[in-house]
């Protein structure tokens, strides 16, 4: 089993009460690309207390239960990356993140430079 | 599936697609607006990611990555505001493709297979596969009987007809009931035939 992290325990406390990224967002005053840093591990959590109670209250935790604790501990151990998200980065082919089809803003192909320029840039992600 | 299995789908299979959709994840029943990203990683599992620059340095607003896994998504469309609206047809025009075109590069496994398979696309099979995605797409965030029915509700007590009753009454309604464009409500309203029966 994969060791938790800040980022997994958030992520499956918010899908487990029906949060969709965005609403989730909102409701904890981020924007919604920095939530999905915290969950991926890009961004360390947040080192604010009162950001952290206002994501745990939200995720309905009991001040003082072991869900509660777990999720201060984990918050106070940044910078690793979520275990799913450092597999995947390592094993992934680069291929399998290329588009299945495109939302282009101009309807065309996309030619194997502006392939190479995408694949370089995800790998930046 | 290689591009000469490439299957088009009529709007009735598409709108059966999308009632089985609805029926399958969105949960509670019924629940308007649809909540397309929480459908997204909880059922499918596949992550919304942000994608700083996706559209000022690639062109595309969100694509759906081939390993089917992460859903990228241009940063400004996630987080901006006044974007809510289109992320949120985005990701269910992303889904609807997982949906009706996933097989289509199975088994590629390189830059040039996929480039291959990409150039045996022509121009009009890929607007079809755009266009059925979009139908899907549009069908699930504003499922035919709900639609209908608020629509109707809202024409009833109006003295306004015709275009006037439908775009100043009935369509920005519909758009914040569904949570989408006042565009992409029209396109609906249009293709559910609603102008000929709600006058």
């Amino acid at each position: 089993m994969s060791k938790e992290t800040f980022g997994s325990i958030l992520r499956r406390l918010r899908l487990g009460h029906g949060f969709g990224l965005r609403r989730f967002a909102k409701l904890i005053g981020v924007l919604p690309s920095n939530l999905c840093h915290f969950e991926s591990g890009k961004l360390n959590p947040p080192q604010n207390r009162e950001t952290l109670e206002r994501i745990a209250k939200v995720l309905n935790l009991k001040d003082g239960s072991p869900e509660w604790n777990k999720f201060f501990d984990l918050a106070a151990k940044p910078g690793e990356v979520a275990v799913d998200v450092k597999e995947y980065l390592c094993e992934q082919d680069m291929v399998a993140e290329l588009p299945l089809m495109a939302r282009a803003i101009k309807d065309k192909k996309m030619t194997k430079a502006e392939i190479g320029k995408l694949i370089k840039d995800l790998k930046r992600i | 599936m290689a591009p000469s299995d490439i299957r088009f789908f009529t709007s009735a299979e598409l709108e059966l697609a999308a009632s089985f959709f609805l029926e399958e994840y969105n949960k509670p029943q019924n629940l308007i607006p649809v909540e397309i990203d929480l459908i997204i990683e909880r059922e499918f599992d596949i992550r919304v990611l942000d994608f700083g620059g996706l559209q000022e340095f690639h062109g595309l607003e969100a694509y759906l990555a081939l390993g089917c896994h992460t859903i990228y998504v241009d940063r400004n469309y996630m987080d901006l505001e006044k974007m809510e609206r289109r992320y949120r047809f985005t990701l269910a025009e992303e889904i609807a493709h997982f949906i009706l075109h996933k097989d289509l590069f199975k088994g590629v496994k390189t830059v040039e297979e996929y480039l291959k398979v990409s150039d045996e696309l022509s121009f009009g099979e890929r607007s079809r596969m755009q266009r059925d995605a979009r139908r899907l797409a549009g069908a699930i965030l504003m499922p035919a009987d709900i639609f209908e029915r608020k629509a109707r509700e809202q024409a009833v007590g109006t003295s306004l007809t015709g275009a006037s009753l439908r775009n100043i009454v009935i369509i920005p309604y519909l758009a914040n009931i569904f949570n989408v464009s006042e565009a992409t409500a029209t396109v609906r309203y249009e293709q559910l035939g609603l102008d000929s029966m709600i006058n």
